[in-house]
């Protein structure tokens, strides 16, 4: 899914100009500063951008089970995850009164900035622990939720019904990360519908290497005539796109490595001409949750 | 911020509950009364302008749109709207944003190209210039 950073590589890409040759490596970082607290069983702390603070707890009520509390710009979001079951309440509304509210690009924005500082500063995949894991998923979650989606959902998930992992498709030239010296293993489409047209359109159709092989500025590389372009198409005829950890579930290249069909179709959708929060990548939005929160890893 | 474990929502501001009270007696406050005609308002905004939508005429349904936050103009907005056929089936609800009192959530069946969408759709409404206007 696509990097929670995206305001910050957009303008940095307005200098990168095209780049011929293999895709180079790259990297990104959060902007503000995050404080973390171990206790048993949970993790609090408070990650701060200029003037806005993001308050955020997480633990286990019970084994497996995780209770998860964002507090930010008035607007408190919580979770109770039991990823052994596949299943999970999200709600979101406004802290001091509990009346509704929605998701605002100035939310995004700051979740964003916490989902990378997690990503920074916590151990990958399982390492991190239950409570601090799954308040990475859920944040990276959040900060991907399109104004049109509401807050308060109900999300499932079973792997082969609710989420079919591409794993295979994660790995070049034999490795999950690094160059790939020429060996792609493409995968064909990742597909999304919009104004443009359904998803047998083929301008809505993306050939992808999937996975943690390259990146330019925090964003991708498409193929334009022979060359590698950092950036991404706006529907052009089936391009092949490599970079950004493509298909990853997260923003980027999260601390997680679960690489699913969902994730990858609303990378199709996103990185593809449509905003993050585009109402035409709703549905892939809504079908790649329950791959963020309940996939497992690919390595 | 409340401990984990505490995450079912509080009714318990202060507006809130004197409104609710206010209105179970059917005597609601100027803020109340407020509150229920903004939302009416608003839902009269987004009927109108989905009535309007397929003909294209941006004389009648730019009145009912605020800036869009991507700065494009309305005939842009609304071309991009009828290329996916997006229409309004059913509106399910609205409400006052908690956290802004000038914008109201309207909760919406859409469908696009002919078909449902998954889950109802959360509109923003806001007050622009005095009127009430679907936020694109």
């Amino acid at each position: 899914m696509r990097n929670a950073i995206a305001v910050v590589a957009a303008v940095a890409c307005f200098a990168c100009g095209t780049e011929q040759g293999t895709p180079t490596d790259g990297t990104s970082s959060a902007q503000g500063a995050l404080q973390l607290a171990w206790e048993d069983a949970a993790v609090r702390g408070t990650y701060a951008e200029d003037e806005d603070v993001v308050r955020f707890a997480s633990r286990e009520v019970e084994p497996g089970v995780f209770d998860i509390e964002v507090e930010l710009q008035g607007l408190t979001l919580t979770a109770v995850l039991d990823p052994e079951n596949g299943a999970s309440a999200l709600d979101g509304f406004t802290t001091e009164t509990g009346e509704d509210t929605q998701m605002l690009e100035g939310d995004r924005a700051l979740l964003g900035g916490l989902y990378a500082a997690l990503n920074a500063e916590l151990p990958a995949g399982a390492e991190a622990g239950g409570p601090a894991r799954y308040l990475r998923r859920a944040v990276g979650l959040w900060a991907q939720n399109p104004d049109s989606v509401d807050l308060p959902r109900v999300v499932m998930g079973e792997e082969g019904r609710g989420y079919t992992m591409l794993c295979s498709y994660a790995k070049c030239n034999g490795s999950w990360t690094g160059t790939c010296n020429g060996y792609y293993n493409w995968y064909s489409y990742a597909k999304h519908d919009c104004n443009k047209g359904g998803f047998s359109y083929t301008g809505n159709q993306q050939i992808a290497q999937l996975g943690d092989h390259y990146s330019c500025s925090g964003d991708e590389y498409y193929m334009s005539n022979g060359a590698w372009v950092c950036g991404e198409p706006d529907h052009w005829v089936r391009p092949k796109v490599v970079g950004n950890c493509f298909g990853r579930c997260g923003g980027g290249c999260g601390g997680d490595t679960q690489y699913t069909l969902d994730a990858t179709n609303h990378d199709g959708c996103v990185r593809n001409g449509h905003a993050l929060a585009s109402a035409y990548c709703d549905d892939q939005f809504v079908s790649a949750s329950d791959d963020e929160l309940y996939a497992p890893d690919c390595y | 911020m409340r401990s984990p474990g505490s995450h079912l929502r509080t009714l318990a501001g202060p507006l809130p509950a004197a409104c609710a009270v206010l209105l179970a007696l059917a005597s609601g406050t100027s803020a109340c009364r407020s509150t229920a005609t903004d939302a009416d308002a608003a839902v009269g905004v987004v009927q109108r302008f989905f009535a309007a939508l397929p003909a294209a005429d941006c004389g009648a349904l730019g009145p009912l749109l605020a800036p869009d936050t991507q700065g494009r103009p309305c005939d842009e907005v609304v071309a991009e709207m009828n290329a996916h056929e997006l229409r309004l089936l059913e509106i399910a609800s609205a409400v006052p944003d908690g956290r802004d009192r000038d914008a109201i959530l309207v909760r919406a069946q859409l469908s696009q190209d002919g078909k449902p969408l998954k889950q109802p759709a959360v509109l923003r409404v806001v007050r622009h210039d005095g009127a009430w206007r679907l936020r694109p």
